[in-house]
């Protein structure tokens, strides 16, 4: 069972009803943005968390199955916040013990925003999930369908928002 | 890197066409449209105990200017927030119109020539059966043959199925599909 009731995410960086920095797009693929991760801060979350995973998810990539952006596990339950750039990759700025999941982009890091352009303004869902688990043991490499997997199969509670982002045709 | 150069080509030229080609149809000899899949087919990893070899698939009536096929395999109903991707070929050439059984082997002995699996959901690039959690509803699990307007996707070694995925659409001028369902009752 999940309890939402007082669980809340949140970006310094990025508001839900303005579109998203383009410095936090990507820096390939046609995109030419810093390609560095907003900083994200949550509270309220359930009283028996173990650990914390942060998901940003693009439902809209046509792709047939979204694209995963951002994929961060095993994050101590004292910390409540990543900061500025987390993302980076070698996990140099995350909190200690976390790590990053390879994401569809094939990095173990954040991959910014890089819609087509000319594509209406994507979702970008930034999501904080509560664990029960101090520590899910993927195996290395694995995709973010399968981490997705493992965090729902052990999630006690969530939290999210949405921002858009998109790219006018040149 | 030749993906960018595509991807920046498809992202300027916008959206492709969502052609869906009138009489491109797919079946599978071993799986009936919206039937139960056969155990056999099921995975052998994550707790599944299947022989895991592809079923035979069948296609016909593609679009002309048809450069070359790609062939999926997804679970939208897996629980893992994006799906699942089973099986994901590109590549194939024009001039083939089956995958015969257990041409999803790891071994790449069974594939067309010319014909790659790309790295799936499970990490590995071959065929995945089915393995949904025991207890769930049964899930879909979509087949997909795309007519593509390119004869060859130049894909990193290592892409991921989400970006064979964006250029499979971005090349597609046709598809067909049938969808079937899998479920594990729950052990006592």
């Amino acid at each position: 069972m999940t309890d939402n009731s007082a669980f809340t995410l949140a970006s310094p960086d990025i508001r839900t009803d303005a579109p998203i920095d383009a410095k936090f797009e990507f820096d390939g693929f046609g995109c030419s943005g810093e390609n560095k991760s907003p900083a994200l801060k949550w509270s309220g979350a359930p009283k028996d968390t173990k650990s914390f995973a942060v998901t940003v998810y693009d439902p809209d990539a046509p792709t047939g199955s979204g694209w995963w952006h951002w994929f961060v596990v095993n994050i101590p339950r004292e910390v409540n916040e990543l900061k500025a750039n987390a993302g980076a990759e070698g996990g140099a700025n995350l909190p200690k013990g976390a790590m990053q999941v390879r994401n569809d982009y094939g990095s173990a890091a954040w991959g910014g925003v890089c819609p087509p352009e000319g594509d209406p303004p994507h979702r970008y869902v930034f999501t904080v999930f509560a664990l029960k688990t101090d520590k899910l043991e993927l195996p290395p490499g694995a995709s973010p369908a399968l981490a997705g997997f493992m965090v729902n199969a052990n999630a006690i509670g969530n939290a999210s928002f949405t921002a858009k982002y998109g790219r006018s045709k040149k | 890197m030749r993906i960018r150069t595509l991807l920046a080509i498809t992202a300027f030229a916008g959206l492709a066409p969502w052609a869906q080609a009138a009489g491109f149809t797919l079946t599978s000899p071993d799986i009936k449209p919206n039937s139960m899949i056969d155990k056999k087919f099921e995975a052998n990893v994550f707790g599944c105990s299947g022989e895991n070899k592809s079923p035979a698939l069948k296609w016909s009536g593609a679009p002309k200017g048809t450069k070359s096929f790609a062939v999926t395999v997804y679970d939208p109903d897996a629980p893992t927030g994006s799906g699942f991707w089973h099986w994901f070929v590109i590549n194939i050439p024009a001039n083939v119109d089956e995958l015969k059984p257990d041409a999803g082997n790891a071994s790449n002995a069974n594939l067309p020539p010319g014909a790659k699996q790309v790295r799936i959901d499970y990490g590995f690039a071959a065929w995945g059966g089915p393995c949904p959690p025991e207890g769930d509803k049964p899930h879909r699990y979509i087949f997909t043959v795309y007519a593509l307007k390119t004869d060859k996707l130049d894909l990193p070694a290592d892409a991921s199925a989400a970006v064979a995925g964006f250029m499979t659409n971005a090349n597609q001028i046709g598809k067909a599909s049938f969808t079937a369902k899998y479920g594990r009752p729950k052990q006592k």
